[in-house]
C-alpha cells in the first residue's frame, strides 16, 4: 500500500518513530534488529564534532548565543520557541539526529530502588508501575552497547551494578573533592559516565576536552547520532531530516494511529503512514505533539482521555557552589561529565524537612570568560579592573559542586500550546507553566547548603553560590506518565498509549517521578523496554491481521 | 502570533549556526578607539598583565570576538560610542552605572571585550589557561588514582540505598 501526498508518495513502514534523540535512536535499533522497517523524521539535521564550539579560540562566546542551550536565545532553524512568559523555569532542549544529547554531559546513574516507590516509601506522589528490578537488564543492556564508564560497586545501589568500561580519570579537581568528601564522611563514588574511556565501537577515547555539555570534539561522548543511530542505520532503518511533524493521524474508524504529517524543509506537507507511532521527541516536544494532533474524534488531544497530557511537568531544579582553590587544579580538563558523584542525601530524611533528596556532582570549570560570567553576582570592584585577572585565573583552579533535586509531580505544572507564539512553519509553540514548590525550594536550600560544606572541608578560598539554574533544566520529564489506571496515566508500563493501541511514548514524558538522578539512562533503558515490547505487539498484530 | 525563525531563509544547515570570522562590518578608527578605551578601563595593566589593548593581537581578536557575538554587535559598539564622550577620570564611574542600570549594553559589551582579551596566546600564557584541547588520559591513571585507596571509607560504610522491596 502507498499514499499519494501532495508532495509525493511514501510507503509504509512497520514502525515511525518521531524524535531522533536517545529514546528515538534506542527503539530505531530495536525495531530495526528485530527485521522490522523504520523510519524516523527528526526536525533538525546531522551536527558533526567538527562543529561544535570548542574546536575555535572564541568557544566561550560561541555558547552565548549561537550555541546556547535554551532554544529561545540559539534560535536555530532546527529549533522551536519555547513560551516561558508563565514559568519559573526555561527548559532546553537541542534539536538535531542526537537530540539533547549532543549536549548533556553523559553523567549516567540509574534511578535507585526507592525512586520507583516514592508513595510506599515517602507517602507522596505515585509508585511506578515497574521496579528497580524490572529496569535493571534493560540498563545493563544499553550500558553494554554504548560502552559506559564507571567503577562497579557504588554503595547507593543494590549489589550488581557493574560497566563495561573503566572509569574516566577523577583528576585532580575529583580527587579534592572526593578527599573533601571523606573528610566529612559522606558517600562519592567516581564519576559514571556514557563517555568512552577506551575506544568503543563507533566512539573514540574521551580527550577530555572539558566541553562535553555543548557538544564532543573527539566523539567520544555517547551522543545518540554517534551510538546507536549508526548501527540502526546499518539494519536498515532510514532517518528523514528536516522533518517537523505537526499531527499524528488516526483512522477515523478503528481508531489507530496511521502515520504522521511531517513539513519538509521546503515546508511541505507529507504524510509517511506506518504500521505502529513511536513518540520520542522529548518531554516538551511529545505532549506538543499529543495535543496538536487534537481532532474531532480526540477534542483534547491524542492519547489524551486522562486529562494528563502535558501536565506532571518535572525539571531537576538544580543548584551549585563554584569554588576558587589556592593550589592549581587543571580545572579546564574533562570530562564534563562528572569527575565524582554523591548519593548522600539522596534517599529522605524526615528530619530535613522536606521529602525526597539530591544528587550531587562535580564537574570542571573550563574558561577564564565562563569564571568571568560566574563573578558578575560580585559588586563591581570584586570583578573589573585590576581584579579580572585574579577571577580569569582562578578558573584553573575551580570545583563546580552542583546539586540536582527531586520535584514531585504537579498537575500544574504544565506543557499545553502557547496562545501566541509560533515556530517558523505557523505550528503553535509550546507554553510552559512550572512554579517551584515549598518542598523543591526546601530541597535546593539544603542542597546548597550541603555544597558550600564540601567546599569548606576542602578548604575553598571563595565559593560563589547560585540557589537555582533558571535557565538550565534540559531533564524534560513526566508529562505523559505511564501507569495501569487509563484514568491516572497516559501509557501503560510499556509505553503504550491507553487510548491507541498502536501509538507508543518512549521518552522521558513517561517518568511517574523524577528521582534526582539524571535521566538519560534511564530513559534510553525505559525506550528498550519500550521497544522489545512494541516488537512483540507488532508481530502480533501481522500474525492476526 | 509572534514566530521564531523563518527556516526557509536558510539553504544550509539546520540544527549548526554558521560560523564567522569576521564581524558584520569593519569597525571604524572613532569606534575602535572607543571600545579599547573601554576595554581598558575594565581591564587595566596589573603586575605582568598588560592592558587589554597592549595585550599582543588583542585587535584582531576583538574582531574575532564580535564576529561571535553578531546578535551584540550594534549594542556593543554603540555601548562603547556612548561613553566616548565620557572624561578619562570619570570612565570607571560610568561603567559601573551602565552595569547596574543597563545590564543589557554591559554585559555584551564587557562580555566580548574581555573574552576577546582571554583569548589572546600571550594573556592564555599568563593566566595558566592551555585552552581547551584534545588531551586523553593515560589508561592507567584511573586505576591508579583508585588504587590509592581513597574509595575504601566509602567502600568501608557499605550500602546506603533505602530497599523498596523491588530490587
Amino acid at each position: 500500500m502507498s499514499t499519494e501526498t501532495s508532495a509525493g508518495i511514501h510507503s509504509p513502514v512497520d514502525v515511525l518513530v518521531i524524535g531522533a534523540g536517545p529514546s528515538g535512536a534506542v527503539v530505531a535499533h530495536t525495531a530495526a534488529a528485530a527485521g522490522l522497517s523504520v523510519l524516523v523524521l527528526e526536525q533538525g539535521d546531522w551536527v558533526n564534532p567538527s562543529d561544535f564550539p570548542a574546536n575555535h579560540p572564541e568557544w566561550e562566546l560561541l555558547i552565548q548565543h549561537d550555541w546556547s542551550h535554551d532554544p529561545n536565545v540559539r534560535r536555530l532553524p532546527s529549533d522551536y520557541p519555547v513560551d516561558v512568559s508563565e514559568s519559573d523555569m526555561w527548559p532546553v532542549m537541542f534539536n538535531a539526529v542526537g537530540g539533547s544529547s549532543i549536549f548533556y554531559g553523559a553523567e549516567w546513574p540509574r534511578l535507585v530502588p526507592s525512586d520507583f516507590r516514592v508513595k510506599t516509601v515517602d507517602g507522596v506522589s505515585d509508585d511506578w508501575p515497574i521496579s528497580y528490578d524490572d529496569l535493571k537488564p534493560y540498563h545493563d543492556e544499553v550500558d553494554a552497547f554504548i560502552g559506559v564508564s564507571g567503577v562497579d560497586g557504588d554503595t547507593a545501589y543494590p549489589d550488581g551494578l557493574q560497566y563495561p568500561l573503566p572509569p574516566n580519570p577523577l583528576g585532580k579537581a575529583g580527587i579534592k573533592a572526593a578527599e573533601a568528601a571523606n573528610t566529612l564522611g559522606w558517600h562519592w563514588w567516581p564519576g559514571t559516565n556514557a563517555i568512552a574511556s577506551q575506544k568503543f565501537k563507533t566512539l573514540e577515547q574521551c580527550g577530555r576536552w572539558g566541553t562535553c555539555e555543548w557538544g564532543c570534539p573527539q566523539g567520544a561522548k555517547a551522543s545518540f547520532d554517534l551510538i546507536y543511530l549508526p548501527q540502526a542505520q546499518q539494519l536498515g532503518a532510514k532517518i528523514v531530516t528536516g522533518a517537523r511533524v505537526r499531527k499524528v493521524r488516526t483512522d477515523e474508524h478503528t481508531g489507530l494511529a496511521t502515520g504522521a504529517e511531517y513539513l519538509d524543509r521546503e515546508g511541505a506537507v507529507q504524510f509517511q503512514p506506518a504500521g505502529t507511532v513511536v513518540l520520542c521527541a522529548n518531554g516538551v516536544g511529545t505532549p506538543r505533539l499529543l495535543l496538536l494532533s487534537a481532532d474531532e474524534r480526540h477534542p483534547n488531544g491524542l492519547a489524551n482521555s486522562s486529562d494528563l497530557v502535558g501536565r506532571n511537568l518535572m525539571l531537576h531544579p538544580n543548584c551549585s557552589a563554584l569554588g576558587f582553590y589556592e593550589e592549581p587544579l587543571e580545572s579546564w580538563r574533562g570530562p564534563a561529565g562528572q569527575l565524582i558523584h554523591s548519593l548522600q542525601f539522596y534517599e529522605s530524611d524526615p528530619a530535613r524537612g522536606f521529602v525526597r533528596g539530591s544528587k550531587m556532582h562535580v564537574l570542571p570549570t573550563p574558561g577564564p570568560l565562563n569564571a568571568i560570567e560566574a563573578h558578575r553576582q560580585l559588586d563591581f570592584e570584586e570583578l573589573w579592573g585590576p581584579q579580572i585577572h585574579n577571577a580569569a585565573r582562578r578558573a584553573q583552579n575551580g570545583i563546580l559542586w552542583a546539586g540536582q533535586v527531586e520535584d514531585l509531580p504537579e498537575l500544574d505544572n504544565r506543557v499545553t500550546l502557547s496562545p501566541d507564539l509560533v515556530d517558523s512553519d505557523g505550528l503553535p509553540a509550546p507554553k510552559v507553566e512550572y512554579r517551584l514548590s515549598e518542598n523543591t525550594w526546601a530541597n535546593l536550600r539544603f542542597t546548597l547548603n550541603r555544597l558550600v560544606e564540601l567546599h569548606e572541608a576542602a578548604g575553598a578560598a571563595s565559593i560563589l553560590t547560585q540557589e537555582i539554574w533558571v535557565d538550565q533544566p534540559g531533564h524534560l520529564l513526566g508529562t505523559a506518565r505511564m501507569g495501569n489506571d487509563a484514568a491516572t496515566s497516559v501509557v501503560d508500563s510499556f509505553g503504550k498509549t491507553h487510548d491507541v493501541d498502536n501509538l507508543y511514548i518512549a521518552d522521558g514524558s513517561i517518568f511517574v517521578t523524577s528521582g534526582s538522578a539524571n535521566p538519560t539512562c534511564t530513559i534510553s533503558a525505559l525506550a528498550l523496554r519500550v521497544a522489545k515490547n512494541l516488537v512483540d505487539d507488532v508481530a502480533a498484530r501481522k500474525v492476526n491481521a | 502570533m509572534t514566530s521564531h525563525v523563518d527556516r526557509a531563509i536558510t539553504s544550509g544547515r539546520l540544527s549548526v549556526p554558521p560560523r564567522s570570522t569576521r564581524p558584520p562590518r569593519s569597525l571604524t578608527d572613532t569606534e575602535l578607539h572607543a571600545l579599547l578605551r573601554v576595554a581598558d578601563c575594565l581591564i587595566p595593566a596589573s603586575g605582568p598583565n598588560p592592558k587589554a589593548s597592549a595585550a599582543d593581537q588583542y585587535t584582531s581578536f576583538l574582531e574575532l570576538a564580535l564576529a561571535a557575538r553578531t546578535d551584540v554587535f550594534d549594542v556593543v559598539v554603540d555601548g562603547a560610542n556612548k561613553l566616548a564622550d565620557v572624561a578619562e577620570e570619570d570612565l570607571w564611574e560610568a561603567l559601573k552605572t551602565m552595569s547596574v542600570e543597563d545590564k543589557f549594553t554591559f554585559d555584551p559589551l564587557s562580555s566580548v571585550l574581555a573574552g576577546a582579551y582571554f583569548m589572546t596566546p600571550q594573556v592564555m600564557k599568563l593566566i595558566g589557561y592551555p585552552g581547551q584541547h584534545r588531551d586523553p588520559a593515560p589508561l592507567e591513571l584511573a586505576a591508579e588514582e583508585i588504587g590509592s585507596g581513597i574509595l575504601d571509607p566509602v567502600l568501608d560504610r557499605g550500602f546506603i540505598y533505602v530497599s523498596a522491596n523491588g530490587e
